[in-house]
């Protein structure tokens, strides 16, 4: 007894571990948008703002949190079989979605199907812990080849952010407003608030550009003998070809001029005080003032390029290498 | 400074706050040299070829890698250094073939000879057949091969491996052990640190100790009159050996 104790005082650990590591989207320029609509009274926006961002957060939390435990130690610690079954069991318990499902199904109001839909996901985290089904993309390694010599590195970004929450949040905006686009429901004049909206969601990505290299990737950087500003083109490819994609069905020229600032103030925060980022969650910004401006620039840019077409990218693209090339040095100052 | 001095420092320092972790070393390593830097844990190895390499500035002092410096020539220096670095510089989201395919690239060779290097590499190392998978996913064993194999796959003039050998597997190692023999036979200068002294004893032509951030040892191997083993445990403070009296004891009686 005094054992299942001691494991269940360290999943307890590592649940309230994990679920802080949730909160990463404090510092994220749509959380503060959405902060900042809720006092302006845009309270529907808000709404399906936070519902978007709360499912997208709590799938990959809806793994069982037994995964946490490293298979190797599971494995050779000397556990009887109902005491595996009943950790098996609390790791299904800790389950934040198991409360919701109790907590709708005492509400009352919520449809079978929805509650089904919910359940689904810890039940399904159970089954990979139980089958030691490790979750991988084997589609991640037939990226297409890109025609330069950092090819490579730009698959690698590719693969990094598609692994952010703010990908597929922006994703599902874009799908949505397409979708809705097709039916013929979608105002003209809603087009380009859309486009910057997906623009938005991807810019705390741009604040934070080698989060996901972890130190190992920041070391290689530093013994590669490639110029600094090209380190940077290597990552704003990446963003720039998925803005491109998700606003390809809006408004392009809003989306891409929005993206050129937006990476543009991005790089310095990048290079000065890179944060280290988790997979699957959202992004966080690096720093609350650099968010805003970043948000309050590619809002300007956006509208612009909405009032003065496709040359406003000329001073967008002007700034944006002034920035590539300022940040460029420093990344290999550091 | 000799022109063939491919390694050379003087009085460098290296500070973290109030401790100093390298403590005014100099030193030159020759063409063609294999050198190898030991030390206990924490004696200032890595540190040292964290400032061989560039990655990181020394407090003060001089470094000079085939006569330039990182404040003027670091890209230069970059192009024709290989390194295994301390944490092995892999990207998570690339896979072990993908490193080899990155490196030829960036260091500028055709893509035919990246192709049958790669192959070459892979097959020695046995990593053929995990080529595919992504570094987050291999053991510490393959992901040190694959670093050694970035650091030599464009053949540069020299070499800086921190720890090649640990945790790889003797058929492994014996391989990598004969591609840098090979080499500095050719004329690739090599600094490599170690912990695997009878590797070394086989592979070294020239030794160098660190202790507490200073060097106590320099000298061709052929000079030290004793064994490697020998000479390190002379040189270095070991504490000394202690009966846990626990340890081996009935395991049930004590609970």
């Amino acid at each position: 007894m005094a054992r299942l104790r001691s494991l269940l005082g360290t999943l307890k650990t590592l649940f309230f571990r994990d679920w802080g590591t949730l909160s990463s989207f404090q510092g994220n320029n749509l959380f503060t948008l959405g902060i900042a609509l809720l006092f302006l009274g845009a309270g529907s926006f808000l709404f399906f703002a936070m519902v978007l961002m709360g499912l997208v957060l709590i799938f990959p939390a809806s793994a069982s949190i037994l995964r946490k435990i490293p298979e190797e130690r599971w494995s050779v610690w000397p556990l009887r079989k109902n005491e595996k079954l009943f950790l098996q069991l609390a790791g299904i318990a800790m389950n934040p979605l198991i409360w919701l499902v109790i907590l709708l199904v005492l509400w009352g109001k919520v449809s079978w199907e929805i509650l089904l839909t919910i359940a689904m996901m810890p039940f399904i985290g159970f089954l990979l812990t139980v089958s030691k089904v490790s979750v991988c993309f084997p589609a991640w390694l037939r990226l297409p080849s890109f025609p330069w010599r950092l090819n490579q590195l730009l698959r690698k970004n590719l693969r990094e952010i598609s692994s952010t929450l703010d990908f597929y949040c922006a994703s599902g905006f874009a799908l949505v407003s397409a979708l809705v686009r097709l039916n013929g429901n979608l105002p003209d004049e809603a087009l380009l608030p859309l486009s910057l909206l997906i623009v938005l969601i991807m810019s705390t990505y741009a604040q934070n550009l080698f989060g996901l290299d972890g130190a190992g990737g920041m070391v290689r950087y530093s013994l590669l003998p490639v110029q600094g500003w090209m380190l940077l083109v290597a990552k704003d490819v990446v963003v720039l070809m998925v803005v491109f994609l998700l606003t390809l069905s809006l408004n392009l020229i809003a989306g891409m001029c929005a993206a050129l600032m937006m990476l543009a103030v991005g790089h310095a925060a990048s290079v000065r005080k890179p944060i280290d980022q988790m997979r699957w969650r959202f992004q966080s910004g690096g720093s609350f003032a650099s968010g805003i401006l970043q948000m309050l620039l590619l809002i300007f840019a956006g509208f612009s390029a909405g009032h003065f077409g496709v040359v406003f990218l000329v001073p967008c693209a002007i700034l944006y290498f002034l920035s590539i090339s300022y940040c460029g040095k420093l990344l290999r100052s550091f | 400074m000799n022109s063939h001095n491919v390694i050379f420092c003087q009085e460098l320092i290296k500070n973290f706050g109030a401790f100093r972790a390298v403590d005014q070393i100099s030193f030159y390593v020759k063409q063609g040299t294999i050198c190898a830097f030991l030390g206990p844990n924490g004696a200032g190895k890595s540190t040292t070829v964290k400032m061989l390499t560039g990655q990181i500035q020394p407090t003060s002092g001089i470094v000079k890698i085939l006569g330039c410096d990182f404040g003027k020539d670091g890209n230069s220096i970059r192009s024709r250094m290989g390194v295994l670095p301390e944490n092995l510089g892999l990207f998570d989201d690339l896979t072990i073939e993908e490193h080899l395919l990155l490196t030829g690239d960036i260091y500028g060779l055709s893509r035919s000879v990246t192709r049958e290097r790669t192959e070459e590499l892979l097959d020695l190392l046995d990593l053929s057949e995990d080529r595919h998978r992504f570094a987050r996913q291999c053991s510490h064993g393959m992901r040190k091969k694959t670093s050694f194999a970035m650091a030599v796959i464009h053949n540069p003039p020299v070499l800086f491996l921190d720890e090649p050998f640990e945790a790889v597997d003797p058929v492994a190692a014996q391989s990598m052990q004969s591609i840098l023999r090979q080499a500095a036979q050719r004329g690739t200068t090599i600094f490599l640190t170690s912990h695997i002294l009878s590797m070394i004893q086989q592979l070294a032509d020239q030794v160098m100790m660190i202790r507490s951030g200073k060097i106590v040892w320099n000298s061709r191997l052929s000079e030290v009159s004793e064994s490697l083993d020998e000479l390190f445990f002379r040189l270095q403070e070991s504490p000394k050996p202690k009966d846990m009296e626990w340890l081996g004891s009935d395991p049930f009686s004590e609970r």
